[in-house]
Formats: C-alpha cells, structure tokens, sequence
C-alpha cells in the first residue's frame, strides 16, 4: 500500500464552500431551505445508496465511509437513531464532500474492505490526513448551514444578542456558543458545528454583533 | 422478475421517502430493512408489516402495485429449486391470482398443473 495512498489537493475553504453552495442550488428549487434534505440529496439526486451497518465505529473508529466505486455510502446503523438525528446527517454531508471534492483519488486508491480503508488511512502522511478530513468538514458544514440563512438567524436574534453584550460585555466567547445553541435546532446539526460555522463564516464581525 | 426488495426499492425512491424516513413509517429496523432491499435476508413474513409498506407506498388495496407487493413477499419464501424453473416462475402470478379469487384461464390452469405435476 505504497502507491495508493490519498494525497488530496489542498483546497481552498472558498473553492469548498462554493461547491457546497452549487450542490445545493442544482438539486434544491429553494437553495436556502434549512433543514437542508441532505438524505433526499444523497438518494433521489446524486443516487447513492445509504447502508446502514453495525459496529462501524466500533471496528474503524468512524462514523461513516464512502466506497471506493463512488456509489454507496455505508453509516453505522446506531447513528440511524432519532436521538443521533445530528451526527447522521452532518455524517452523510461529510461523505458527500469526500464525493464531491475527491471522487478522482478515491477512486484512484486501491482499498476494498473496511479494514483497508481503515488500514490506508492510517498509513496516509498525517497532514494529508488532516486536508482530506477537514476539506469535507468544512463542505459539511456549509452545505448544511447556508450563510444566508445563517445570517437570517443571526438578526432575528440581534437585540437579544446586544442586551447580553451590554450586561456582559466580555461574554463575546460564551454568547457565540449559547447563540449556536439556540439557533442549531432550525438546521437541524450540532451546537458544535453551528458555533463553528458562526466563527468559520465570519458573520458575527460582518454584523457587527 | 424483479424481487420484493428490489421492488420496494425502487417505489420508496419514485415516492422521494428516504430509507430512515420509510423505516420510521412502517417501525422496522434501517439495518435489517436496508437488507431486505439488497436480497440479504427475506422480507417481512408479518402481513401487517407488508399492509404498512402498501400504505406508506399509497399502494390502492386495488392496484395491481398492491397485488405485486404480497406475491414478491410470498415468493421471496419458495425454495430455490422450484425457483430456478423458468416455466414454473412464469406461472407464478397465474396462482397467486387463483389463490386471491381472480381466475385464470382454463389455458393457464392446465399448464400450471402440468408444471407442479412434472415437479
């Protein structure tokens, strides 16, 4: 397993974010709908299976993969539970940046099973590793988390927001983490990856919040 | 002939109902009915479950589409070597409409007691 090691190129978080922004403007009438049907994306649109499998976390310490030929993404059947509704959807968005963004050295690599695609990712070059990851992390995030509507739901919550700031003026870390909290549910993904988006998109500086 | 899951499939993808959503309706496991869709298992033998997925999938109790349904669950149970006889396969639906009251020709009666003789 010399040769066939993932090498992703290392793209921009603008180069990214507009492929997500694309993805959702060619399937969706309404690019902007929030919860973004990002299963509906994967089965009806792109036409990729979803398989649920068991103890895929537990064997290869991840969430979910995408097969080499590009046509089914396999997810741990426990994510398929209401209570873990976030983590499969930002999980199955997270394969479809690999999709989107590297189909070509997916396809290039020579895994087959589970475990050696477990096995290639451990022996790819950290840093590699690293890119591959966080290239579909950011694509996940912004498929799911349109800006426009980020924003929407930023202003709506404006004059709570500047209250809080006047009350606690050094709370600037702790108020972007309770606002995500309150604003997570809408697009339906963790309080995590709502905060990281509000810090990621810039918005709360373009506010001026 | 395509097969119950296959069948299904294919439905819950015209009628745009993801595979959680569609488990969620008919209360059955995404794990296992994603195997049922692949031919790794059979499908539900419960009739209630089979009336669920007709229902889900807005399948007429009249429809043609309906009928489909419970023969594909049905023969999904028939041993493998009476299911690799062509003929027999052909006359298939000819005794499930016979068994649901729908009569068949005095053509296609006398074949498939031909058939089942021969067997």
């Amino acid at each position: 397993m010399s040769n066939d090691k993932i090498k992703p190129k290392r793209l921009s978080n603008l180069y990214i974010r507009s492929q997500a922004d694309e993805l959702r403007g060619k399937y969706l009438s309404s690019p902007d709908t929030i919860p973004v049907p990002i299963e509906d994306i994967v089965e009806f649109d792109l036409r990729l299976e979803l398989i649920p499998k068991a103890f895929i976390k537990q064997n290869i310490d991840l969430d979910g993969f995408l097969s080499r030929d590009l046509k089914t993404i396999y997810i741990d059947s426990e994510l398929m539970n209401k209570r873990n509704l976030n983590r499969y959807r930002f999980t199955i968005a997270h394969e479809v940046g690999h999709y989107v963004l590297h189909s070509k050295e997916i396809q290039e690599s020579e895994y087959r099973t589970t475990s050696e695609w477990s096995k290639m990712r451990e022996e790819m070059d950290e840093e590699d590793l690293n890119w591959f990851e966080q290239q579909a992390y950011e694509f996940a995030g912004r498929l799911l988390v349109p800006r426009n509507r980020l924003i929407e739901a930023l202003e709506d919550l404006r004059e709570k927001i500047e209250k809080y700031k006047t009350s606690y003026p050094d709370s600037n870390y702790e108020i972007k983490e309770a606002i995500a909290r309150v604003i997570c549910g809408q697009f339906q993904v963790s309080p995590d990856v709502m905060e990281r988006r509000i810090r990621k998109e810039n918005v709360w500086e373009e506010l001026n919040l | 002939m395509k097969t119950f899951g296959e069948f299904v499939k294919t439905k819950r993808i015209e009628n745009r109902i993801s595979l959680r959503e569609f488990c969620r309706r008919i209360d059955y496991d995404a794990s296992n009915w994603s195997k049922i869709e692949r031919e790794f298992t059979t499908p539900p033998k419960d009739e209630q479950i089979i009336k669920k997925i007709a229902e889900v999938l807005q399948f007429r109790n009249d429809s043609e589409e309906y009928s489909t349904l419970f023969d594909l669950a049905a023969i999904a149970f028939i041993p493998k070597n009476l299911m690799d006889d062509e003929q027999l396969l052909e006359k298939l639906p000819v005794f499930f409409r016979t068994i649901r009251g729908e009569a068949p020709t005095m053509d296609e009666l006398k074949l498939l007691i031909k058939i089942l003789k021969e067997e």
